[in-house]
């Protein structure tokens, strides 16, 4: 933390010289290396940070099911319900109107991660 | 001209100071890099692997909530049950002794009944109310918990371990090891969201192909959470076997494989075994590949049993397998791999159409977890 502090501080200062005070092109250009170092380092450091703590709470996949009827050619794909499962019946197919529905497959997608 | 460089700079950060500046880092770079590198080294390693461990500590105690959370809305417990659900990480497992090999796959065949046994126990004690499936979830749920509490033990182990002796190769070796710990630690934590709610995982593909095969046709139960159905393919006569689900399942098919080989007096002309298996990096998940042998995971006695089998009864074993990742294995089942359920009964067919003849009798075994997945 502390050397985080003190890089943040030393790239500011060299930011504010570059801006404000200036001088010979050399000098310039190492305050411009010093800054970027400087800044660049607390802000990669601070990327990790963020990706480790999406890393630690991944999203729940998203389920779906695929229902089809044993009768017709009907097929739904709705998202998942807690209590079902392949191979559970469902009742009536608002096709062919007969109680042949049942859950043919469930799968999940992955979350996107950003 | 190189030296003239940090003189300008230190000499524009720091003024008057600038050269004595210059003394001081040289000396304070020489003794850091020098005297101290493999320290730094070392502290930047620990950084990584205490970062690493406040992750699997927040991934284990997600877990943790969720199985308890589950365990309360469906068991309905009379009481607290955090203390028994302690007890419950806590669980381990003493192997037998190898000293002397001989009939060691009994023995563990023995300790993993119990092991079991004792575990489902231990599971409806804190869940009264749940029914037979549902305890099946909770049972693998509150083992992904179990597995999560047990990796972040192991780290966290090691890690004040190296710290505490000063060992860079400790250090070294776990820091290298972390991307994948973490990666696995992930794996578990979508598959205690999977056993919470009995969706189907990666692993079930073996399963679902052989409902798939049992669908319709009357089906009996064989040894321990084995679920047969007898059905017919390209003429033949295949008995198709899974665990039995929904619940979270992965039944004993060596033995159910066994006593369906005695039932039909060793007439049996092939067993095909249907599993999930990791693939190496770069392939795609849902690759069908085949192969000869029991393709079953696990310590190894389940696949003994069958090798032991087929071996006494000259009867050939091949395996139909579906490729995928450690995380797509035990998370929910992703779309491609359930699309492979279509191509795995194709290459069965052709397996048999190649390799039996009309009227032989095939067993086909889907091997895995079967939760999410009926008969």
């Amino acid at each position: 933390m502390i050397l985080y502090i003190v890089l943040v501080l030393v790239g500011f200062y060299a930011l504010v010289n570059l801006v404000q005070v200036g001088g010979s092109p050399i000098s310039e250009a190492l305050y411009f290396v010093v800054a970027t170092l400087a800044l660049g380092f607390v802000a990669f450091s601070l990327m990790r940070v963020r990706r480790s703590f999406a890393l630690a709470n991944p999203a729940p996949n998203r389920v779906f099911e695929i229902v089809k009827c044993k009768q017709c050619s009907f097929k739904q794909i709705k998202n998942f319900a807690l209590g079902d499962y392949v191979t559970k019946t469902l009742g009536l197919c608002t096709q062919c109107n007969t109680a042949n529905l049942f859950i043919d497959g469930i799968y999940g997608e992955p979350p996107h991660r950003k | 001209m190189l030296t003239v460089v940090p003189l300008d700079l230190l000499g524009d950060l720091f003024g008057n100071v600038g050269n004595i500046s210059q003394i001081a880092f040289t000396l304070l770079f020489i003794l850091l890099f020098f005297g101290f590198g493999q320290k730094l080294q070392m502290r930047q390693y620990m950084w990584d692997i205490d970062r690493g461990l406040r992750r699997l500590d927040v991934i284990r105690g997600q877990a943790k909530d969720l199985t308890l959370k589950t365990v309360k809305e469906i068991g309905k417990p009379t009481s607290d049950p955090m203390p028994q659900l302690n007890v419950l990480m806590e669980q381990f497992l003493i192997t037998p002794v190898d000293m002397d090999p001989s009939g060691i796959v009994s023995k563990f065949d023995h300790l993993l009944d119990v092991h079991e046994m004792k575990f489902k126990e231990d599971v409806h004690r804190i869940a009264p109310s749940a029914d037979p499936a549902q305890l099946n979830n909770l049972s693998n749920l509150v083992e992904a918990s179990w597995a999560l509490n047990t990796i972040y033990r192991i780290i966290r182990h090691f890690y004040l371990l190296g710290k505490k002796t000063n060992s860079i190769f400790i250090i070294i070796q776990l820091q290298a090891l972390l991307p994948l710990i973490m990666q696995e630690a992930e794996a578990y934590l979508g598959a205690a969201r999977a056993f919470a709610e009995g969706q189907p995982i990666g692993d079930g593909i073996g399963p679902l192909v052989a409902s798939r095969l049992m669908k319709d046709k009357s089906q009996r139960k064989v040894e321990k959470d084995v679920i047969v159905a007898e059905t017919t393919l390209e003429d033949r006569r295949i008995i198709a076997l899974k665990a039995e689900g929904p619940g979270g399942n992965v039944g004993k098919p060596g033995d159910a494989i066994r006593s369906l080989i005695e039932e039909n007096g060793g007439k049996v002309s092939m067993v095909v075994m249907i599993d999930a298996a990791l693939k190496f990096e770069g392939e795609n998940s849902g690759e069908v590949s085949e192969g000869i042998g029991a393709a079953i995971g696990g310590i190894g006695t389940e696949r003994f049993k069958i090798e032991e089998e087929a071996t006494k009864n000259k009867i050939p074993v091949y395996a139909v397998i579906v490729k995928e990742s450690i995380l797509e294995a035990i998370t929910p089942m992703r779309k491609e791999i359930l699309e492979a359920g279509e191509k795995v009964l194709e290459r069965i067919k052709s397996l048999i159409v190649e390799r039996s003849k009309p009227g032989d009798t095939i067993i086909v075994a889907g091997i895995g977890n079967t939760i999410g997945i009926g008969q």
